[in-house]
This record gives C-alpha cells, structure tokens and sequence, in this order.
C-alpha cells in the first residue's frame, strides 16, 4: 500500500519537519501534534503463559523466534519511547494492568518508574487488583490513591473484562468515587477481546452497563476505551451504546484504540466508518487517541498512519483531527500533557 | 513501517540459533471426572422460575504475582432450582480446588442482570472435599445480580 508523503511521520523519515521538533502529522496542510493515550509496559515474565503463547503467535517473523526478547525490547519505557520516536508521537501514557488470568501484571511501580525516567515523553495511569475485592477492596483503594499522587500519574486503567469483575457492582463503585474526588479520568476498556482469560458476558464488555457508573459519579471523567468494538468477529459492536452515553452524559469521552488495527479491522471499513458516525453526531470533541501499542515493534507509528488514513475518509477537518490526535487529551487531562 | 530486506536477514541470522531444534512439544490435559450431586435453592417464598446457570471454577490457579482465584472450568445449565446431579471432567493442570457459582435467569435472557433487571439472583459455595470424584453441595441463590468474583474470598 502507497501511503501518502505526508501520513509519513517525520521522525520515521529522520528528518525535522518544523514544529515539533520532528513529531506530530501533517494533516490537510496544518501541523497537529500527537499524544497517544494507550500504551502498555511490562515485562514478558508478568504474562501468563497462554497469553505468552497467543503474544508470540502474533509477532511477525523472524520476531517471533524470540518473543521474550522482542517483548522485553518494545516494553520497557525506552522501548516505548523509542516507538514513540519511530511513530513521531510527542507524549505516550503508560497503563498500569493487573489482570493475571488474561494479560499479566503491569504494576503501578513499573509504570511511575518509566514517568520518571522520561517525564517530559511519558505520563501514567495507574490500576488495582479486584480479585479480593471484599477483603483486601480497602486497601487496594489507598494503594491507587498513593499511587496517583506520584509524579505524572494522571489517570486510572480499568478493564472489566480483563480484571473479571461486572461493569455495574456498585461495590466497586469507590473507584470512581476516588477518580472523582482527585480529578483523575477513569479509562475503561469496553467490547471483546481475544485474550485467553477473558471474560466475555455482557455485563464486562458492552459498555450499557456502566451507565450506573456513570450516572452516579458526575464528577468522574469516564473514557470509553475501544468504543464497545467487538475484537472477535471484527465488528463495530456496541459503538451506538457510545455513542448515546456520550450523548446523554457530559462526563463521557470516547477512545479508538486497537479497532484500527490490521488484525481488528481486516477489511480497513470499519475505523473510517466508526469514525464518520462520531462526526456526525458531533462528538468529535469527546476523541481522545490511543494505539494500545507497543504490541509489536512498528505498531504505534503504523496505528497513527491508519487514523490519519480514516480520518481522511471520515472527512475530518484538520480541526477535528487536532482534537482527536491530541487536543481533547489536553482539554481534559490539562497543563500535564502539555509539557 | 518496512523493514529493508538486508535488515530483515541480518535479524533473522542472528535470531536463528534460538530456533528450537526438537521440534512441538504438545501438552498432555490431564482430567479428573467428579460427579456433583446437590440442590440449587433460593429463599423461601421464590423466585422459583426460570433455569439456572451453574459455572464450575477452579478456586485458585496460577503462581506468584499471576495467581488468581475463579478460572472458569465449564457452564451448564439446569432447568430450575431443586436438586441436581452432573458429572464434570475437571483440568487438574490449570488450577485448584472447586467453586459452584449459579444463577437464576427468571427472565430466560441468558444475561444475569441485563441493564433494567435487578431481580436475578445468584450464588456461590466453594465445594469441600476435591479431589474426590463424589462431590456435594448446595447452593443458595440469595444475591441480586451478583457476579461470582465479588461472592468469593479466596
């Protein structure tokens, strides 16, 4: 596939293409900068075995013939950074995970530990485990509490049907309790997955049943991440139930990551079309980007191609395309992301 | 991203003594038949209609940081609450211990609880005794819309 001198991010090129410092696309004439919200860290040994096994499955040869070390590259922060630098995207946020039956552990103290070690490239979202939740449920609360007052720690991951616990428990509702009262945005992964472990009823994937959630905590910023895809049969899913939350709650943002993906969306149809539904009902303003990278090296720079590429055929503006690229993640995460 | 084809084979040079040489190595699953007898009960006065969904769960599998309770063995479904008796083939390899977590879908949907519905009602006991292929347990279906993660304290 030709792809268009100007989808081609400057840092992939080596060169310096004026702002940015050689970050950033050029979208219809003006340049945008690029924050990429959805980015994972971790170590190979944090991931279980089946999940090791369907991670090596999908890395190209000959990466596949060393996945653990393939993994432990593209990774650690530097790694990302490097993806960062490759895909020519300014700032990446790194999200702590603890979902040990599906995609492993990536702990609150990996990821503070990579926003500081490149504070002015990298922010954090940081995570709890729920699997003891009547019990240890506490705790937990104060461990992401005193993780979120860590430096560029600006958010809190959350993926139900990872973590296996139902979108609409109201015992877990002191986690948007806490997001709301530090001002912290709650992402949440919403649709299917492929991953083994996963599970996969209704009440952990299609986002309908947060509205409990979201109705109750106002003051929580809730993003919904993967937009209800339905990462199994490769179809749109439950982007409509999006789309009429964004529309009824204020405190609703949307994110696209993953969907675009080659594997996500063979045909190349359904990111232009998700992202054409968006616009017109006028929710571009709730867009905030993520790629879900690293996934393999390549990924992150390859992901921001395909967005510009659906953008364009959604008939984006270059205004749209600002506020989704980086503008709303500024606009709701504030000064921190513009550094 | 395109690699160059000289890059490609230098990487794939350089990755091919960590080719294995002995070829795929295919895991044996080792399974342990246990017959469950019991009775799905709900407090008295009912609900009593509608079939109830019974998982059996490994209580604990995985090591270390990656431990974590509930993996899921299997899903059948009754048709209603009484007393019950299946047989389950059980992966000794994937994890330990034995949990019966049921539900009762009164409204036939398939969903415990879809948005709007509150009068499902579920349970969980852990079941003594495993290994041991005769296993009992009773059940009580007491919890409005429960998940079973939030009924167990590994």
């Amino acid at each position: 596939m030709s792809r268009p001198w100007w989808l081609i991010p400057c840092a992939l090129l080596g060169l310096t293409c004026g702002e940015g410092g050689g970050y950033g696309v050029d979208y219809d004439g003006t340049w945008i900068p690029v924050i990429d919200m959805h980015l994972h860290p971790g170590d190979w040994d944090a991931i279980p075995p089946e999940t090791q096994t369907f991670l090596a499955s999908r890395f190209p040869f000959p990466l596949n013939l060393r996945p653990d070390r393939t993994a432990d590259q593209v990774l650690s922060a530097t790694g990302i950074v490097g993806e960062l630098d490759r895909g020519g995207v300014h700032v990446g946020v790194l999200f702590a995970v603890y979902a040990p039956r599906t995609v492993g552990v990536a702990t609150n103290e990996l990821v503070e530990a990579g926003v500081a070690e490149y504070p002015k490239r990298l922010l954090g979202f940081a995570s709890l485990r729920v699997d003891d939740w009547a019990s240890a449920g506490e705790g937990e609360l104060d461990r992401l509490e005193e993780a979120l007052a860590e430096p560029g720690m600006v958010g809190i991951k959350l993926a139900h049907a990872h973590m296996h616990f139902r979108m609409d428990d109201p015992s877990y509702f002191g986690i948007y309790e806490l997001a709301g009262r530090l001002g912290k945005p709650v992402y949440l992964h919403t649709g299917s997955s492929s991953f083994p472990g996963i599970a996969l009823e209704p009440a952990y994937t299609d986002p309908a049943y947060l509205e409990p959630a979201i109705a109750a905590h106002p003051q929580t910023i809730f993003i919904l991440g993967h937009l209800g895809y339905d990462f199994v049969d490769h179809e749109i899913g439950e982007l409509e139930t999006c789309i009429e939350l964004a529309h009824k709650y204020g405190n609703v943002y949307l994110e696209p990551s993953a969907l675009g993906s080659e594997g996500a969306d063979p045909s190349g149809e359904n990111y232009p079309t998700i992202l054409r539904r968006i616009r017109e009902e006028g929710l571009v303003d709730r867009l905030i980007y993520g790629s879900d990278g690293p996934q393999s090296p390549g990924f992150v720079g390859e992901y921001l191609e395909r967005t510009v590429t659906a953008m364009e055929r959604a008939e984006y503006s270059a205004d749209d395309a600002r506020a989704l690229l980086s503008g709303n993640f500024i606009k709701v995460f504030g000064a921190e992301a513009g550094q | 991203m395109k690699r160059s084809p000289r890059a490609a084979l230098a990487l794939a040079l350089a990755l091919l003594p960590a080719l294995p040489l002995g070829g795929c190595v295919n895991d044996d699953v080792h399974l342990y038949e246990v017959t469950l007898r019991g009775e799905i009960q709900v407090p008295r006065g009912g609900p009593y209609s509608g079939h109830v969904h019974l998982e059996l769960r490994h209580a604990r599998s995985g090591e270390g940081g990656l431990a974590y309770p509930l993996r899921r063995i299997t899903t059948i479904e009754l048709d209603g609450v009484g007393p019950f008796e299946e047989t389950f083939l059980v992966p000794t390899d994937e994890g330990e211990g034995l949990v019966a977590y049921a539900w009762l879908d009164r409204d036939g949907d398939g969903l415990l609880c879809a948005p709007g519905t509150s009068d499902e009602l579920a349970g969980l006991r852990e079941v003594d005794g495993f290994p041991a292929h005769a296993l009992e347990v009773t059940i009580l279906l007491e919890h409005p819309c429960a998940g079973a993660e939030i009924l167990y304290a590994p």
